[in-house]
């Protein structure tokens, strides 16, 4: 086994004994779970509520035309609202799993044995950037593609498998980087939970403000605005994928150069 | 084996270490003692490669090193088999003892899971971990600390057998009856320097008696190497040298012979405790 299999090895055994894969399943079941069962029930409660109480609802179509935004009765617009619910929530999730792993591995002196042993600083990053966002990103996979098929049995099917598919691999792949992000700014950020907010802070704001601009579509932050469309067109995120790997990189070297230089002291 | 020439290291204002200087013998343990924020860990962990010196240099003659931190940090989520198996991926294969050699050395096995192990249990995989690159030299950051005196005795059979492999072991303990029983040589790392230098074993040679009698020494016939006046009614004996087997059954010899004359005697050999007593003192 070398180095990259042994460090991925025991960051495997990290993120399954602490249940992390458990913890980030919950967390998409439940806001699938939010997401559909608000959008079954609701329009119901508030049609019920009009007949039944008519002087509390001054206006009924405006009523029923923002029942229709908010809990869209077709698979794609509930679609759209699972992944900004995903972007929203889960990536909060993921800023808080990810801002403290390394810096307190680091600070606790957990990474002076295996340096000791010659295992390289370079290796012990990596690999927890992969495992990592991996972890992160392939249960978003699994939820969206669980999401699709029981939105297509609930409400009405109007959306292709083939896009549900391509808009669940680009979500995934953007926790994924958000994942790396967070990681790697810890290292870099005096104080971690630092690195969690920009990061909360960058995904919650960046997407829609952008939007307002055309150069928007240029920013990592696309990849998820893409999604919270149901976009169609992969060739619309080649860009910012790019851009988000080249950060990912740039934001790789930094990290490691801190490492290398840090004097682990206590 | 580890030659440390005239290192220095400052954090900021604070000069921990202003030249430090010191040798150890190959297969031989040396103890470094220091009061706390003496500079003893920043000296092992220059000496490991983690620090960077401002000035001075170390040399192992090319033999491979290894560093155990006092308290060292363990992924806790892992099994003692899987740490080491872990480690041994930064090692060259076959270049080493397996897993199973090394945990047993140490009195461990592979199943135990690293959160539900005692601090004692710690210390032996983190000395476990230490060996995993087959070193030739072991720093050891006060490998002792916290442990209860099973678990220090323990440790101190387990050192003693390395050094009887051959392994050179640079150790820095507060406990000084541990380093008495267990290092050849120890120095005292006292406001930045090596201030003294001690052979334990000329240390717990070197045995002194005060001896008091109910009559005036100078009456008598003191034809003993070993024996002194020192005032009235009392005597030193002090037994060291190379033959200290053959001084100490002579002395007794000496005084057996003064048979009812003896009131009492007590002994007043030194020990490491009195000698930094002495170096702070200084």
């Amino acid at each position: 086994m070398n180095q990259f299999q042994a460090c991925v090895k025991k960051d495997i055994s990290e993120f399954l004994r602490y249940h992390r894969n458990i913890l980030c399943m919950l967390v998409l079941m439940g806001i699938g779970a939010m997401v559909l069962v608000t959008t079954v029930i609701f329009p119901g409660l508030i049609s019920q509520l009009a007949v039944k109480a008519p002087d509390m609802i001054t206006d009924p179509e405006a009523i029923n035309e923002l029942m229709a935004k908010l809990f869209p009765q077709d698979v794609k617009g509930s679609l759209k609202i699972f992944s900004s619910d995903v972007g929203v929530f889960y990536t909060i999730a993921v800023c808080l799993i990810c801002h403290s792993i390394l810096p307190g591995e680091i600070k606790n002196g957990r990474w002076l044995i295996p340096v000791n042993a010659g295992i390289e600083k370079r290796t012990l990053l990596t690999s927890k950037c992969f495992v990592y966002s991996v972890g992160m990103a392939f249960p978003v996979f699994a939820v969206y593609n669980v999401y699709y098929y029981a939105a297509s049995v609930l409400l009405s099917p109007n959306c292709r498998y083939g896009t549900a598919l391509q808009n669940s691999a680009v979500l995934s792949l953007s926790v994924a980087f958000i994942a790396i992000v967070t990681i790697l700014s810890s290292v870099l950020y005096e104080h971690s939970v630092m690195a969690a907010l920009s990061v909360i802070v960058i995904v919650m704001a960046a997407p829609d403000a952008l939007t307002f601009f055309s150069f928007g579509k240029l920013f990592p932050t696309y990849l998820l605005t893409f999604t919270y469309t149901l976009g169609e067109d992969l060739m619309d995120i080649i860009v910012p994928a790019i851009i988000m790997a080249a950060v990912s990189c740039v934001l790789f070297f930094f990290a490691l150069r801190k490492c290398e230089k840090a004097e682990i002291l206590r | 084996m580890i030659s440390v020439q005239n290192i220095a290291k400052s954090f900021g204002e604070n000069t921990v270490l202003k030249d430090v200087s010191l040798f150890v013998n190959e297969a031989s343990i040396y103890g470094l003692i220091g009061h706390n924020g003496a500079g003893k860990t920043t000296l092992m962990s220059i000496m490991a490669g983690l620090s960077k010196a401002d000035r001075g240099s170390y040399d192992y003659g090319g033999k491979k090193i290894s560093y155990l931190p006092d308290i060292p940090g363990f992924f806790d989520y892992l099994t003692t088999g899987e740490y080491i198996q872990f480690l041994m991926s930064g090692t060259r294969i076959g270049s080493g003892p397996t897993k199973e050699e090394l945990l047993r050395q140490v009195g461990l096995t592979g199943k135990i899971k690293i959160s539900k192990m005692s601090r004692g249990m710690r210390q032996r995989l983190g000395i476990a971990a230490a060996l995993v690159n087959d070193p030739d030299i072991l720093l050891l950051d006060e490998p002792t600390s916290a442990l209860d005196p099973a678990g220090r005795i323990e440790l101190m059979q387990i050192l003693g057998d390395l050094r009887r492999q051959g392994k050179s072991i640079l150790l820095s303990t507060h406990i000084l009856a541990d380093m008495e029983k267990l290092c050849d040589e120890v120095g005292f790392l006292y406001k930045g320097i090596i201030s003294r230098t001690v052979n334990v074993r000329d240390l717990n040679n070197r045995n002194t008696w005060i001896v008091q009698l109910n009559r005036n020494p100078e009456e008598m016939d003191i034809s003993c190497d070993q024996v002194s006046v020192i005032g009235d009614r009392l005597l030193r004996i002090v037994i060291d040298g190379d033959e200290h087997v053959k001084n100490q059954q002579n002395a007794l010899k000496w005084l057996s012979s003064l048979d009812s004359m003896i009131v009492s005697i007590r002994n007043e050999s030194r020990t490491l405790e009195d000698l930094f007593q002495e170096v702070c003192a200084s």
